[in-house]
């Protein structure tokens, strides 16, 4: 495991390296500031598995070159660890919004420094698996059907974003997120992944409504085996739901319904926006999460396996 | 010894030595005027030490004055805004120099 560990601080760096080093990782690089931390980040050939960051340095605060680490390509799912004498929900909250994955307060814990560095390389060995099954998908052009990817997400407000979905995804048709967790798995374009071809259409034309209308990026639509609409996407306008919906309204109604035992069952939709379903509060769907990482990891391996 | 012992034996020798100095550097002074209001503080100012006191005090087993600095540092971050009156802030900031006192007393002796 490689770590870089940025803190002002340089008695702090020196226990810290020793207190990792305790834990059996050796491979610790430090910096004293964010412009050391880039660089140290530019010059590195193999990648950090996690990286330890300091909030209140001179310069350039840690959340701010957080948010700087993201943008690196390089960098985009690698842990980062707050690690800072800074407890207030403020802090936190930025932090977090900037893409940190974890949050720990000073003064130094060893056990608990510990566990968040098992639980980081966890998760990043997870993030790495389902980036993996994702490129092999695309290079051996497999149908696979998955209705939706799920990783451990990057901040607060994704993670209740998160469970939001998996708890509405059994009774609504269409869920649109505003949501970072894709670009962070990196989807870079629609693909659709099912064997239910009454749906296709509607799909394409969704797909295409949306583009065109809202500029929407790292787009994901598909839908489960029970005919549950999924669609993800990044998008740049906070008036983008509107328009969405609006323009489903006027494309969707045009369509025949679709048949459930010989009766015709509407086509009930909802656009739920990053912020709303953040108000709905947080849903404990955790062994939901846990199992979509397991189907995750087993089509990664499914892929290996195929190639 | 092990790393960590090591490490952390240097490190308290000076972090204490560092303690004494400033001590030495700010007894006598006016309280009150040693908190900067100004939002480019230098690194070495006493906000500043503070907040590096309050993060590897505990660490390094000064667990009292750890806990010191992290009142301290709360207390002068309600002063800055107005929140706090400029007495209690003096109390916070002659509890907290006590205790520097006392650890870098211990290291004296």
């Amino acid at each position: 495991m490689r770590v870089l560990a940025v803190d002002d601080d340089v008695d702090f760096l020196a226990v810290l390296r020793a207190k990792v080093g305790e834990l059996g990782v050796k491979n610790i690089v430090c910096a004293t500031n964010a412009r050391d931390a880039f660089r140290a980040i530019a010059s590195d050939a193999f990648g950090f598995d996690c990286i330890l960051l300091d909030i209140k340095m001179p310069d350039m605060d840690g959340v701010e070159a957080c948010r700087r680490i993201r943008c690196i390509e390089k960098c985009r799912s690698v842990p980062i660890i707050m690690l800072t004498s800074l407890g207030n929900r403020d802090w936190i909250f930025s932090a977090f919004e900037a893409g940190a994955t974890d949050y720990l307060t000073k003064p130094l814990d060893t056990i608990e420094l510990a566990a968040r560095l098992i639980s980081s390389a966890k998760m990043n060995t997870l993030h790495k698996s389902v980036q993996l099954a994702r490129e092999i998908s695309e290079e051996t052009a497999l149908d696979v059907p998955v209705s939706v990817l799920v990783d451990r997400v990057p901040n607060v407000m994704n993670f209740l974003n998160l469970q939001n979905m998996v708890f509405q995804l059994g009774r609504l048709d269409l869920i649109f997120l505003n949501c970072f967790a894709i670009s962070f798995l990196g989807f870079r374009s629609v693909r659709y992944y099912s064997d239910q071809d009454e749906f296709i259409g509607i799909l394409n034309d969704i797909s295409v409504l949306i583009q065109d209308s809202c500029d929407a990026k790292n787009l994901l639509l598909s839908y489960s085996e029970d005919g549950v609409f999924v669609g993800v996407g990044e998008f740049s306008h906070r008036n983008s739901a509107i328009k969405i919906r609006k323009q489903l309204n006027d494309q969707l109604v045009k369509r025949p319904p679709r048949y459930v035992d010989g009766q015709p069952v509407p086509l009930e939709y909802e656009i739920l926006t990053g912020r709303r379903l953040a108000l709905q509060g947080p849903r404990a769907a955790v062994d939901t999460i846990i199992a979509l990482e397991d189907t995750a990891l087993a089509y990664a391996s499914r892929f290996r396996e195929a190639v | 010894m092990s790393d960590l012992t090591t490490v952390l034996a240097h490190t308290r020798n000076r972090f204490l030595g560092e303690a004494q100095r400033r001590v030495l550097m700010w007894s006598g002074k006016d309280l009150g005027a040693l908190v900067s209001k100004r939002s480019s503080e230098p690194a070495d100012s006493f906000g500043a030490y503070v907040h590096r006191v309050s993060g590897i005090a505990t660490t390094l087993g000064f667990n009292e004055l750890g806990d010191a600095a992290a009142r301290l540092e709360i207390a002068i971050k309600n002063y800055l805004l107005g929140n706090l009156a400029a007495e209690q802030l003096e109390e916070d900031i002659e509890e907290f120099l006590t205790e520097l006192a006392l650890v870098s007393v211990a290291r004296a002796a």
